[in-house]
Parts: structure tokens; C-alpha cells; sequence
């Protein structure tokens, strides 16, 4: 088959979804609307299959539809599409996920009044998503990130009769635009001085640049500033969290499966960039090393079952980053993947509570659901051991390699994302336990109508939990198998820089992990999983730290916010009316003035009118002269 | 040729159509000799190769100019029918002498002998004058008829002189024989053609007719001053500045800049306190004009793609808004500004097409109108005429206020809820221009090939 035909197939049909759907969905049949949805992602996931069956992709597919602009000498910015190993994997998450989640979402949103628009907004973000992970050149990347931000924007905020909702997405908003920030001014000065915005010809030109130049620092720091608004890095990482008003499918695929790991996606596409300057790559590790550490201890103490999941995410993409800043790039998408299964997983999971038990998210308010929702406590559980990095599922490989790579590179580092798996260990069986062990302490009201969700949504549970199960094979370690699938795939798109670590690391990092997980296994249950401590009272200033997210929003706030609404209000009741306002006032007085003072010679008189133009033409004679 | 002999002969059946019972043809039949004179304009048709000695040749731009009279013309037309319901029963002699003036408008954008410029532009003028006082029982009419006359006959005068100066230095009327003299007397004649020319673009300092006579006129013929006299006055103007510009090169540049920039000061200080919209538009194209002379500067004929690009945009704009005002005129009895409001909730249609049109003639983003202030003033800067350009877009701003006054109006709520219908002839020429208004300025190259 002609292969753009599959790139118009990956492309295009997501967003005829959203324009059908946006603008006739509230008039066509709700199983019409649904079918027209997940279409899009279904279509694009079958082409990506088609791609990857087809091709060896040694050479990256590249296809323009469109010249856009021009800059510097001739160079073309394009609606171009670039497929090469990497993207291929993305495609495959977000479509595959996508398309899971889409099929979700049917069940999960069918009595909600907005239904269509939902689904609208669904297809928009996946076209946005896959704009991105395909675009050839940073500016389309750029729209395509700017497009998922916005899906974002609208999604947290889709129950907009809410105004917490209203103002956490406008939270999410803000953060990624001090992100945005950083990453526009990065894309101007690789404009400005390497004259292309293209991915492939950027990087070739970086030949004459040596090891730290302060050039490209100064772009990969600011880019890495895209990167922590969008992926949730520490500082901007408060949005996500938030970013849980949301509907549930929302969360997992915007806020843990796609739209958080653009982010990852792009310093591991300029790869070859950031490998130039080891000065940005420490940063990206103790920044994704602090991430992860900070919102793991967080997540502790949440009682929200999404939010614990949301500081989870976080902690999840802190890993990433580390892994990223230890040069190990293909390690962090490996890990973007089986994250990308397990946590949408537990999303999902969550939803599928959530949902039985009619919008109840406290998980002070559960426990004992094990006996009224079989199936979903069983991909839980599934979703749980992947993410705490139980062999042989999917989240072991990825973490374990993580974990090694940034031995191999930084002792300490190490140490801390080891005590991070600790805490993962520990909210993630907390939070298993809580809510699907011991008996129920809310509402019995509630307990009775708690039901198993519909088919429509235990399915694609269920294709997540198997690859929860088994996506961690495509990346098996060195010790095990001679071939890393992930790695031999990716090889054409990205240039990793790892050490090799010892047989005996490797083994005994097992041993450990299996180990403190059997404990913390059993502590957690004999502490949350027979009767929850309700009425606990909080010991001390640590748990009142991690009670308030160790007060970052209000730091945020106090040294920030609050400032900038000062100096606005002061610009706008002193500056605003004495500058601006007089300033366009005055003119437009001046105007009139000179208009009604100019009306009398047009007076309509004959004569008057020969009179002036003989003077006009004297006036033109005299300028001739002069000029002569 | 061929083309004004059609013309002629079809003015002049038409004439005779007035006496017959058969009014209903008239327009039909004029309109189809407009859509076979554009058939012949565009395929090259012609009699014979020698058109009246050489001293006039319809060949590259100046086809252009003559296919834009006579397609502006053709969209005119249909209007004169308006006529009839007020009662006049004059129309074949409205549409007989409208075809007539075109010939006059023909003549002055393809003459390379002045000769030829004088007779058009008197056969263009005189029909003009008659169709000024088209509305023979209003005073207003007789009074903008009586007016263009005498300051028009006082314009021609100087045109007169400074084709009988340029007889008196060069021996000859023609503009085409490559004389290079200095003398004064020279270009004392050439001060005198500009001059009479910018009394028929109107331009200042020799603009007053413009707002009286504009506001006098049946609308109609307003909607053809503004539109074809004013392309024809240009053409003339163009065909000028293409024999003889590299005479008068530096002095030249002064001289435009100066009319130019004068005529958007003016233009716009006087529009903004104007009530009657009619003379608001007549101010508003003064401004357009000093736009469309800051392409003569540094001019280069493969640039007459922008003049006309301009002249393009300016009608199809001053067509929808000289005629949508006919019909609020026709309604509420005056062109008041005041009349336009509520427009929307009365005729939601007249409305979004005469607000698109005004977008344009301000210079608003994804109309033809931006474009073509995009164009002029780009390549005015890039012959490095930054302080006129600069100029230029500030005093635009201007204009802004004045047209969104009108959108303003016509959009607010008002208790007036008078519906009514305007006939589905009319309401396709109003699509038709507003589309071709947003194409060109949306994706602007189609029109800008064309025009080259």
C-alpha cells in the first residue's frame, strides 16, 4: 500500500471525528457519536500497525503537505510529517491507548449531558497528540503541543458549572505557558542560529558546536523549561495534581498515558542535542530525581484515590526525566510506555470505582469493594504490582532499568529514585488495600448500588491488564536476553549514552526489590487492608508538610501571584487611565476638533471651490519651481 | 474596437428600446451587449489592428482597466431598474447614456494620443453631469448636476491648456514619442495634466466637488462615480505617468507624495464627523485615491498589478456600500447614519455583506482591502519611501473609526422592526461581490496572476 495513504489514515480521520462530532454531535444518535470517535484513533492505530509491518524504517518516512512559511535562507517550515522508530512508538501508545480509552469513555460518559462535545474534545487532543509525536519540525511540534494544551485546558475544565473545576484548568493552562515560554524562545534561538527548524537537519548541524557550549545550553535549558510545564517536572508540576477535575478518562490518557510525556517525547526526538551538553543533562536528573522523590512523599498522604494517582504520574515522569538526564533516552521511552499501560490502567480502574460507587473518590470512604467489583479489583491488583516494579510485570523492566542506568551514572541519584520505589511500593498497596479490602466504611447506601461497570468499559481493562502483564518483555534486560526489543527498534532514532552495569547489580537489585516489596506487601495490609485507621491523627511536621504538598501552591502564590496581581492592579487604576487612556483619547478629540474646525471650507459655495483649486495648483506651481 | 462599436451600438437600441413598450428589455439586453463587449475585451476580439491611427490601443493593462469598467458597469446595470418603481420612467436614457459614458472611460485608459484622453474624458464627464440630475424633481440632484458641471468644465479647461502646451512644446499630441525635454514649458504641461486628472480622481487640493456632487447624485450614479469614473480618471492617470514619468521623475516623487498624504489627512479628518453616509463615502474615497496614487511612486510598469489590485478591491467594496445604502435610503428616506442602525435585525443580509464590504475599504485583515493596502504600502517600502509609508499607516487608522461607526450602528438593537426584502437580483450581485472580496483577501494570488 502507498504509505501516504496510512499517514492520511494516522492523520486526518481524528480530527474529522472532532469536526463532525463538534459540530452535529448533539443532533446525532449517541451510539453514532461514539462509533465516530473511537474510528479516528482505531484508524490511525491499524495504519501504525500497517507501518511497523511493513517497513524496516531504516530511513525515516517523510511527507509534506503543505509549504508554511519561509525562514532564513530558503528554509522550509512545512505541515510535513516525519515517521521514523520513534514516532512509530508513540503512535502506538497514543493510538492504542487512545483508541482503549475512547471506548472507555463511552461507557464511563454515557449519561453525561455533554457527551458529544466530550468526545469532540477527545478526538481533538488525539489529532493535537499525533501532530505532535509526527511533526518533522519543532514549529508544527510547537502547534501540536500548544493543541494538546488546549485539549487539556477545555477537558479539566469540561464540567465548566464548577468553578474549582473552572480555575484548575486554568491552573494547568498557566503552568504550561511559563513552559511554552521557555520552549518558543528555545525553538527562535535554534532558528536564529542554525537557520531550520527541522528535526533530522537540526541536528546534523551541531557538528562545530564542542561539549557545553554556552549557545547550546542556553537552548536545551529553555526547552527543558517546556519540558517541566508540560511533563510535570518540579518546579511546574502543581497543575497536574489539579488537573484531576477532569473526567477520569481524561486522567488517564491526557494526564498519564499521552499528553504528560510530550515532554520525554522531545528531549528524546533532539537527543542528539542534549547529549551535547552534559551540564543540561545533570540538571534534567536532579530535577526528575527531586520529582520523583518529592511527589512520591505526597502521594503518601493523599485520601483522594485520583489524586494519589496523580502524584503518582508525577513521581512516574520524575523517573523519566532521570533517566533521560542520564543520557539513557530509550530507557525513558521504554518507561513511557509500560507506564503508559499501567497507569492508564489504573485510571481506568479507578474510574470503574469511581463509578460504582456513584462519584465517591474518597478512599476513607471505601474498602471491601474486592466482593462487588471482581473484575476490576483484579486488573487493580495487576496495575498495581506493574507499577511498584513487581517481576515479571511490565513496570519491573522499565524501573529496573531506570534504576540501573542511573547507578551506572550517579550513586546518590540512585539512592534516592531506590527510596522513591520504597514510597510507590508503599501509596500504591496503601491505596490497593484501603479500597477494595476490609470492610466498607461509607455510606451502605451507596454500598448497595455499588456495581461492576458495564462490558463496554471492563473491556479495555482488561487488554490494559494484559499488557501490564506482558509489555514489559519488549524490554527485557541484558542479563536475561540478548535482545532488548526497545532498544534494537529505536536504534535509528536515538543515540544513547549508557555504562554497562555488573551481572551482580543487576541480580541483586532483584533480589531487594522482590524482597521489600513482599514486606511492604504485608505491612500494608495488615495496616489499611483490615480496617482502616480512621481518626488517625497526624504525627508531627512532616505529615503536616506532606498533608499541604509541602505548601508549594501557597509558596507559589505568596512569592508569584500575589506580586503580579499587586503590580496589575497598580497599572491598571494608576497607569491604565493616565497612559493608555489618555492616550487614545487624546487623538481621537483632537479629531473631531480638527473636523468640525475644517468644515467651514467645504462650504458649497462655487466659487469658493474654483478659488481653492487655482490655489492648489499654485501650490503645485510652486513646488515645481522650487523643485526645478 | 470592436467592443466600442458594440457599446455604441447597443447604447443607441437601447435609446430607441425607450420609446417601444418594451421596457421590461432594456436591462436584459444591455447586459448582455456588457457580457459580449467583456467577451470581446477578453478574447482579443477586434476589427482592425489600426485603432484610430494608433492614437489608442486596448492592449495589456489598459485591456485590464476597460474589462473593469465594463464588468463594474455590468453590475450597475441591473440597479437602473430600481428607477421604475420610484416612478421614473427614464431608464433607457439612464442606461443608454451609463453605456455611453463607458465608452468615454474606455477611451481614457488606452489613449497614447491626447486627443483621445480629452474626448474621453468629455464624453465620460457629460454623461456623468446628465446622470448626476438623474432625479430631475429633487433639488439636490439638479444641484450636484449643475456643480460637477461647472467645476468639472473649469477641470477640463486645465486639462485643455495642458494639452495644448505639451502641442506647443513637442509639436505633437502624442504621449508615445519618446520626448526626453527639460523645458519648462514642458513640464508646465505636464502640471497641468495631473492637475486636471486629480480633479477627476478627485484628489486634494482638487477634491471639493466630490462630497457635494457624491451626496446630490442618485446613489446609483454615485455608486458609478465612485467606481467608474474614478478607474477610468486612474487609467488616464496610469497611461500618463507610463509615457511621460521618466521626464518628471524627481519632481514627480514630490508631487505625489505631497497629493497623496493630503488627500488621507483630509479625507479622513473630514469623514469622521460626517452624518450622511453618502458624504462620509465620498470623503472615504478621497483617502482611497491618496492610497492609490502611492503606487505611481517609483513606478515600474510590471508593477500595474498593484494599482489595479487596489482599484479591484475598492470597487467591489464601493459597490456593495454605495448600493446597500440606496436601498436604506429607499427605506427610511435618507442616508443618515442614524438610518443604519438595527440594519441587522431588519435585513441580517444587507448587513453582514455591507459590514464585509467596509472591512475592506478600511483595510481590515482577510479582505481584499488588506491586501491591497498590503501590497501598495509594501511596495512603496521597499523603494525605500519609509516615512510615507509610515504616514500612510498611521492617518489609516483613521479610517477604521469612521467605517466601524457605520458596522457599529448597524449592528446595535434598535425598536425599529421593519423587515423588508431586497429582490434576489440584486441580493446575488451583493454575493457575489462580498465573496470575491473575502476570496482575494484570503488567498489573494488568484486575483494578483489575473491581474498581471
Amino acid at each position: 500500500m502507498d504509505t501516504s495513504i496510512l499517514l492520511h489514515l494516522i492523520i486526518w480521520p481524528t480530527l474529522f471525528g472532532f469536526i463532525i462530532n463538534g459540530l452535529f454531535g448533539a443532533r446525532l444518535p449517541r451510539g453514532l457519536v461514539g462509533l465516530i470517535a473511537c474510528a479516528g484513533p482505531l484508524l490511525g492505530f491499524i495504519a501504525t500497525l500497517i507501518i511497523y509491518a511493513g517497513q524496516p524504517l531504516l530511513e525515516p518516512i517523510r511527507f509534506t503537505y503543505y509549504n508554511w512559511f519561509t525562514i532564513g535562507l530558503g528554509n522550509q517550515v512545512g505541515f510535513s510529517v516525519h515517521i521514523d522508530a520513534l514516532t512509530v512508538l508513540m503512535l502506538f501508545v497514543v493510538t492504542g491507548v487512545g483508541t482503549l480509552i475512547h471506548v472507555y469513555s463511552i461507557g464511563y460518559m454515557r449519561d453525561d449531558a455533554g457527551y458529544p462535545r466530550f468526545m469532540a474534545y477527545l478526538n481533538l487532543f488525539l489529532f493535537s497528540m499525533i501532530v505532535l509525536v509526527t511533526a518533522s519540525n519543532l514549529v508544527l511540534l510547537f502547534a501540536g503541543w500548544e493543541g494538546v494544551g488546549l485539549c487539556s485546558f477545555l477537558l479539566i475544565g469540561y464540567w465548566f458549572g464548577n468553578t474549582e473545576y473552572n480555575k484548575a484548568a486554568r491552573k494547568a493552562f498557566v503552568m504550561n505557558r511559563i513552559g511554552d515560554l521557555g520552549f518558543i524562545l528555545g525553538i527562535f534561538l535554534l532558528a536564529n542560529h542554525f537557520n531550520s527548524v527541522d528535526i533530522v537537519t537540526i541536528q546534523q548541524s551541531f557538528g562545530e558546536y564542542s561539549q557545553n557550549d554556552p549557545l547550546l545550553v542556553t537552548i536545551t535549558i529553555l526547552l527543558f523549561i517546556g519540558v517541566c510545564g508540560k511533563s510535570a517536572q518540579i518546579p511546574l508540576f502543581t497543575w497536574l495534581p489539579d488537573a484531576m477535575a477532569g473526567p477520569t478518562p481524561v486522567s488517564a490518557l491526557i494526564h498519564a498515558a499521552t499528553m504528560v510525556t510530550a515532554g520525554i517525547y522531545l528531549v528524546a526526538r533532539m537527543n542528539i542535542l542534549f547529549s551535547l551538553t552534559p551540564l543540561t543533562l545533570q540538571i534534567i536528573l536532579i530535577t526528575g530525581v527531586v520529582t520523583a522523590i518529592v511527589a512520591a512523599s505526597i502521594a503518601l498522604r493523599q485520601n483522594d484515590i485520583k489524586k494519589v494517582l496523580a502524584y503518582s504520574t508525577v513521581s512516574q515522569l520524575g523517573y523519566m526525566a532521570a533517566s533521560l538526564g542520564v543520557a539513557a533516552y530509550t530507557t525513558a521511552i521504554f518507561h513511557v510506555m509500560t507506564h503508559a499501560f499501567f497507569k492508564a490502567l489504573l485510571f481506568l480502574g479507578a474510574g470503574s470505582v469511581i463509578h460504582g460507587l456513584g462519584g465517591e473518590q474518597d478512599i476513607r470512604k471505601m474498602g471491601g469493594l474486592k466482593s462487588k467489583m471482581m473484575w476490576t479489583h483484579l486488573v487493580f491488583l495487576i496495575g498495581t504490582l506493574a507499577i511498584v516494579g513487581c517481576p515479571p510485570f511490565a513496570g519491573f523492566f522499565s524501573k529496573d532499568e531506570i534504576l540501573a542506568v542511573v547507578y551506572s551514572w550517579n550513586f546518590w541519584g540512585f539512592v534516592i529514585l531506590a527510596v522513591a520505589s520504597v514510597m510507590t511500593a508503599w501509596y500504591m498497596f496503601r491505596l490497593y488495600f484501603s479500597t477494595f479490602h476490609g470492610s466498607y466504611r461509607g455510606d451502605h447506601h451507596v454500598y448497595n448500588h455499588a456495581h461492576e461497570s458495564p462490558a463496554i468499559m471492563v473491556g479495555p481493562l482488561f487488554v490494559l491488564a494484559v499488557l501490564s502483564l506482558i509489555g514489559g518483555f519488549a524490554g527485557m534486560p541484558e542479563v536475561l536476553s540478548e535482545h532488548h526489543m526497545v532498544h534494537q527498534f529505536l536504534k535509528g532514532s536515538i543515540i544513547d549514552h549508557t555504562h554497562e552495569v555488573s551481572h551482580f547489580f543487576e541480580y541483586s537489585l532483584w533480589g531487594i526489590t522482590v524482597l521489600a516489596l513482599a514486606i511492604i506487601g504485608v505491612l500494608c495490609y495488615r495496616i489499611y487492608g483490615r480496617q482502616y485507621p480512621v481518626g488517625q491523627s497526624s504525627g508531627g511536621v512532616l505529615a503536616a508538610l506532606l498533608d499541604n504538598k509541602f505548601y508549594l501552591d501557597e509558596i507559589y502564590d505568596a512569592s508569584i501571584g500575589n506580586p503580579l496581581k499587586a503590580l496589575g492592579k497598580y497599572f491598571g487604576k494608576v497607569w491604565d487611565p493616565m497612559l493608555i487612556d489618555a492616550a487614545v483619547r487624546t487623538p481621537g478629540n483632537l479629531l473631531q476638533r480638527a473636523s468640525v474646525g475644517l468644515k467651514p471650507i467645504q462650504s458649497g459655495q462655487i466659487s469658493w471651490y474654483i478659488f481653492s483649486i487655482l490655489i492648489g495648483f499654485l501650490i503645485y506651481a510652486f513646488l515645481f519651481l522650487v523643485k526645478l | 474596437m470592436l467592443s466600442i462599436v458594440i457599446l455604441t451600438v447597443v447604447a443607441t437600441v437601447v435609446l430607441y428600446l425607450g420609446f417601444t413598450q418594451y421596457k421590461n428589455v432594456i436591462i436584459p439586453f444591455a447586459v448582455t451587449g456588457i457580457v459580449l463587449v467583456l467577451f470581446c475585451l477578453l478574447t482579443n476580439q477586434s476589427l482592425w489592428n489600426n485603432w484610430f491611427m494608433n492614437m489608442m490601443d486596448i492592449q495589456g493593462s489598459s485591456k485590464i482597466f476597460s474589462v473593469l469598467i465594463v464588468g463594474t458597469t455590468g453590475c450597475l446595470l441591473p440597479f437602473i431598474n430600481l428607477f421604475r418603481q420610484r416612478g421614473a420612467e427614464e431608464v433607457a436614457d439612464f442606461t443608454g447614456i451609463l453605456l455611453y459614458a463607458i465608452i468615454g472611460g474606455m477611451m481614457m485608459v488606452s489613449y497614447s494620443d491626447l486627443m483621445v484622453l480629452f474626448l474621453g474624458v468629455e464624453i465620460l464627464s457629460i454623461a456623468m453631469y446628465i446622470l448626476a440630475g438623474a432625479s430631475r424633481k429633487r433639488v439636490a440632484s439638479n444641484e450636484a448636476s449643475m456643480k460637477y458641471f461647472l467645476l468639472g468644465s473649469f477641470a477640463s479647461a486645465i486639462l485643455l491648456y495642458g494639452i495644448a502646451l505639451y502641442y506647443t512644446s513637442t509639436g505633437s499630441f502624442r504621449l508615445d514619442i519618446g520626448n526626453s525635454g527639460q523645458s519648462a514649458l514642458l513640464n508646465l504641461s505636464y502640471l497641468l495634466l495631473f492637475a486636471g486628472l486629480s480633479f477627476k480622481i478627485a484628489l486634494v487640493p482638487f477634491h471639493f466637488w466630490a462630497p457635494d456632487v457624491y451626496q446630490g447624485t442618485p446613489t446609483i450614479f454615485t455608486a458609478t462615480m465612485a467606481t467608474v469614473v474614478k478607474i477610468s480618471a486612474v487609467g488616464a492617470l496610469y497611461q500618463f505617468i507610463r509615457y511621460c514619468g521618466v521626464n518628471m521623475s524627481d519632481w514627480l516623487f514630490w508631487l505625489i507624495s505631497l497629493t497623496a498624504i493630503a488627500s488621507i489627512l483630509i479625507g479622513n479628518i473630514m469623514a469622521v464627523t460626517q452624518h450622511s453616509v453618502k458624504r462620509l463615502l465620498a470623503y472615504s474615497g478621497i483617502v482611497q485615491a491618496g492610497f492609490i496614487i502611492i503606487s505611481f511612486l517609483n513606478f515600474d510598469p510590471k508593477d500595474s498589478w498593484i494599482i489595479l489590485y487596489y482599484l479591484v478591491a475598492y470597487t467591489l467594496a464601493s459597490l456593495v456600500t454605495f448600493l446597500g445604502t440606496h436601498f436604506i435610503e429607499e427605506v427610511s428616506g435618507t442616508d443618515d447614519h442614524s438610518a443604519f442602525k438595527g440594519l441587522y435585525y431588519n435585513n441580517p443580509f444587507l448587513a453582514v455583506v455591507m459590514s464585509v464590504a467596509l472591512i475592506s475599504l478600511g483595510g481590515g485583515p482577510l479582505t481584499a482591502g488588506f491586501m491591497a493596502k498590503f501590497f501598495v504600502l509594501s511596495h512603496a517600502a521597499t523603494a525605500g519611501n519609509m516615512a510615507l509609508v509610515v504616514l500612510a499607516l498611521i492617518l489609516a487608522v483613521i479610517s477604521l473609526y469612521y467605517y466601524f461607526r457605520i458596522i457599529n450602528a448597524m449592528f446595535s438593537r434598535t425598536n425599529d422592526t421593519r423587515n423588508w426584502e431586497i429582490h434576489w437580483t440584486y441580493r446575488g450581485i451583493f454575493a457575489i461581490l462580498s465573496l470575491v472580496t473575502l476570496a482575494a483577501g484570503i488567498a489573494p494570488y488568484w486575483l494578483v496572476n489575473l491581474l498581471k
